[in-house]
């Protein structure tokens, strides 16, 4: 069960790792300095924490997924669907985290917490709000 | 999550032993009966029950304590009141789900905006770790996420403050 709950987070970030490189070629550093580094910095913490995920499940014995050879995205085509777009994503790896957390026990879930923690805190640096209930919204309506 | 939650008479047996509680929310407060979905509450034993109960506790009064400061806060200083009315609203929605367990306010408000501002921060941070820490501790999968999720949402609210500057006169 660990070792599927794993594997899907790292399915996660290898689209995480792929749709940030995009991103990252579609900012200009020089019209928009802030973004570029948003999306520069959201790029390599998900590239280690995909690594992270890759050995932790080698160490368990299984044989990490690969990335998909592409992932169908909307047009980003401007500094805003650029924002909108890293937003969704971190939106998707704080549910997916979240979902981890509930699947893994002891220090494993302890690093599920601090990577759902992040996923929420840095949507908001891509204009998101603040929630009740990051990666797990249909909690709001209980 | 309500599927998730049994209604079945065992449930019941087990939510009325619990004297200590005083209400139950959405979720039958928790406490008395197992988050997560049937074959995990199948698994579980009454001790990991009772254990997960005594953490749901554990959690709305430590979020219980918080709420109650921040409103003292709010009360004493008017400037804060607007910045601090986000967090108690959160705070109010997490405890929706958890039992209700009454809870004095620890502190007795703070001389200054400045300080109370202060303060804040530094309890709220303590409480995302605290609900952080109750997670991983937590039996049941689904348990662990709901805390983990409201710890994260802390987080989230902490670094969407405003700058103490803006919040005008104590």
């Amino acid at each position: 069960m660990t070792v599927e709950a794993l594997q899907d987070a790292l399915a996660a970030e290898h689209a995480a790792v792929w749709v940030y490189a995009l991103l990252g070629g579609r900012t200009s550093r020089a019209a928009e300095p802030a973004l570029y580094d948003d999306v520069h910095t959201a790029y390599r913490v998900h590239r280690g924490r995909r690594d992270q995920l890759i050995s932790v499940v080698a160490d368990a014995g299984a044989e990490p997924i690969a990335a998909e050879v592409g992932y169908q995205l909307p047009a980003v085509d401007t500094p805003a669907r650029v924002v909108a777009l890293a937003r969704r994503t971190e939106q998707r790896c704080a549910a997916t985290y979240a979902d981890l957390v509930a699947r893994t026990e002891g220090a494993q879930r302890g690093w599920a917490i601090r990577a759902l923690t992040d996923a929420a805190v840095r949507q908001l640096r891509f204009r998101g709000s603040p929630e009740t209930f990051p990666g797990a919204g249909e909690l709001t309506d209980r | 999550v309500p599927e998730s939650v049994p209604t079945s008479a065992p449930l019941r047996r087990r939510v009325t032993r619990r004297t200590t509680l005083a209400a139950a929310g959405p979720l039958l407060a928790l406490a008395g009966c197992r988050w997560g979905p049937a074959e995990e509450i199948d698994g579980a034993s009454e001790a990991q029950e009772d254990a997960d109960a005594a953490l749901a506790e554990t959690a709305s009064t430590a979020i219980g304590q918080q709420l109650a400061a921040l409103r003292l806060d709010a009360d004493a200083h008017r400037g804060l009141a607007g910045a601090l009315a986000p967090l108690i609203a959160l705070h109010t929605a997490h405890l929706g789900l958890l039992p209700t367990v009454e809870v004095l306010p620890e502190s007795t408000g703070s001389p200054s905006s400045t300080k109370a501002w202060a303060r804040m921060q530094r309890a709220e941070t303590r409480l995302q770790q605290q609900l952080a820490d109750i997670a991983v501790s937590a039996t049941s999968g689904t348990f662990a996420r709901a805390l983990a999720s409201m710890s994260a949402a802390i987080a989230q609210h902490l670094a969407d403050l405003p700058p103490l500057a803006n919040r005008g006169p104590a």
